[in-house]
């Protein structure tokens, strides 16, 4: 069973969709982001498709937009890794009056960096992220040095057009896009504030994800047999950009297919510990 | 005022967000929207959630939903059907003349890219459309410009095991794809559709240019049709400013084509 709602908190307006077991029993709740930018159900309906196995396995789902993405108030303009912080923190306040003891979160891009914070809290079981964003910071610094801390046009920031193959945009840029887990179809046309970047020089970001004891990281590895392979926190090293490009999200059924099956895997073989 | 709202076709659930402007007139216009092959009723830069913003400031009721098997509502990709999706959105207008009841309303289909092909077969239907507008519509199109990633080869999906093709990240089935690659009538309802009809197109789209010179060759023939170009934009507006524009020539066509019934 699915519904939708309205998670209102600080004059923010965020919206939900829950999934809702048939069997009324549940085991568990998760809450999903979808990639920077995008909106809940994600590219190709990634996520979507992750809270129906989730839900199956008598998991309490719940996809919410953050501020400024997809049915929530705002826009994208305004969204910092504060808000950000603040959207999980709403969403994983919710799952807590759904279960006490079994809160999970996942996230792709950003959004798994969020959670591998949000993870410190005593409440979340374990947090999942798919490609999260893994970069050196002086990498970062350096691609965007020469870029004001502001508000731009994604256009701006990074032209191009061709869409299709994607051969008329930066390639670091393009990149560093897709760690975040935008897609240029969808920023392009919108606004983002740089203060994000700025915040992601700072060391301490991609730290977070090696102490979080609590967190699995999938990333796309083309020599894995799946196309994919699992890190924990002792074993998560920086990534290259190249790493991400056109690797952030793999648009492949059978990849996406495979990938959310391991992470109910991991969810549930949690729930059951 | 952004009201989440869901509904049961064949017993699964659709869902859907009605924007409902603050002030309106008895009479006032609603804009159903329908989005192409693999969207989401946000679509790209959130141009859907732009033009509702929009038309509520502008007394206008703007509805879009998800398909069954798209975006967040229930069902898988592989499962549905151009069918399923004319099914789906006769099913949303059915609730929103529902919702309206005997109030007056004028209803206008809004078909974005290749949600033409659900818009345009909407009209054959009993459902008192008012005008129709298309964004980047494409009736016709050259063979270079034909999407590269429409599948050869089926697979098996792996849970149903049903035949199946890869379609970017999703499964598409066999009446689907061949729905989807078979351009049919769609062009001869446009045109005989008589009440007035709004293209807009992007200067810089190259996939629908051959559309916009068969339309804009025929203007004249084409009865109420009115043709928009916007300089430079592409196939989905991706810039601040041409969205604007797309937003705005829209918003105020639909005022000027439904005025009499916001009169009343």
């Amino acid at each position: 069973m699915i519904t939708q709602k309205w998670l209102v908190k600080n004059n923010k307006y965020l919206l939900g969709v829950s999934h809702y077991p048939d069997s009324r029993i549940i085991k568990g709740a998760v809450l999903i982001f979808p990639g920077f930018s995008l909106p809940m159900c994600d590219v190709d309906y990634f996520t979507t498709k992750l809270a129906r196995r989730l839900v199956k396995k008598e998991m309490y789902v719940l996809q919410l937009d953050p501020f400024g993405h997809g049915d929530s108030s705002g826009s994208l303009s305004e969204v910092t890794l504060e808000s950000l912080r603040d959207d999980a923190l709403t969403g994983l306040e919710y799952l807590q009056k759904i279960h006490k003891s079994n809160v999970f979160c996942v996230g792709r891009g950003l959004m798994a960096n969020i959670f591998a914070e949000a993870a410190e809290l005593p409440f979340i079981k374990g947090t999942i992220g798919i490609n999260p964003v893994c970069i050196d910071p002086d990498v970062i610094k350096k691609l965007w040095e020469k870029t004001e801390v502001g508000v731009y046009e994604c256009s701006k920031l990074l032209p191009g057009s061709e869409y299709s193959n994607l051969t008329d945009f930066s390639r670091d840029k393009l990149a560093f896009f897709e760690a975040i887990g935008a897609r240029m179809r969808n920023i392009h046309g919108q606004y983002i504030n740089t203060e994000i970047f700025k915040a992601m020089e700072d060391e301490g970001f991609m730290e977070v994800l090696k102490r979080c004891g609590k967190g699995l990281w999938f990333f796309t590895d083309g020599t894995c047999a799946k196309g994919y392979k699992t890190v924990t926190a002792g074993e998560i090293g920086c990534r290259t950009l190249d790493d991400y490009y056109k690797k952030a999200i793999v648009r492949n059924p059978l990849w996406q297919f495979n990938l959310i099956e391991d992470i109910c895997e991991s969810i549930m073989k949690r729930v059951e510990d | 005022m952004q009201v989440p709202f869901q509904i049961e076709v064949g017993c699964n659930t659709i869902l859907g967000i009605l924007h409902i402007p603050a002030k309106r007139a008895p009479g006032s216009p609603v804009v159903f929207m329908s989005y192409g092959l693999n969207g989401n009723r946000v679509d790209n830069n959130r141009i859907s959630v732009a033009f509702g913003r929009k038309a509520e400031e502008s007394g206008i009721i703007f509805c879009r939903f998800d398909y069954r098997g798209l975006g967040v509502s229930e069902k898988d990709f592989w499962e549905i059907s151009m069918t399923t999706k004319i099914e789906d959105s006769l099913a949303v207008i059915e609730f929103l003349k529902g919702c309206m009841q005997a109030e007056k309303h004028s209803l206008f289909i809004l078909g974005f890219s290749d949600g033409l092909r659900i818009a345009v077969p909407l009209l054959k239907h009993d459902i008192d459309v008012s005008g129709l507008i298309l964004w980047s519509p494409i009736f016709f199109i050259e063979t270079k410009y034909v999407d590269s990633s429409i599948p050869k080869k089926f697979e098996r999906e792996p849970v149903s095991k049903e035949v199946v093709f890869p379609f970017k990240g999703l499964w598409i089935n066999q009446k689907h794809l061949r729905q989807q690659v078979v351009l049919g009538t769609e062009y001869e309802d446009f045109r005989k559709f008589s009440k007035p009809k709004l293209s807009v197109f992007g200067g810089n789209d190259p996939a629908t240019l051959a559309t916009f010179k068969q339309i804009n060759n025929g203007v004249s023939d084409i009865h109420g049709a009115k043709n928009i170009m916007i300089p430079d934009a592409d196939h989905l507006y991706s810039g601040s400013k041409w969205t604007q524009q797309l937003i705005t020539e829209t918003v105020n066509w639909v005022k000027d084509v439904s005025e009499g019934s916001i009169d009343k």
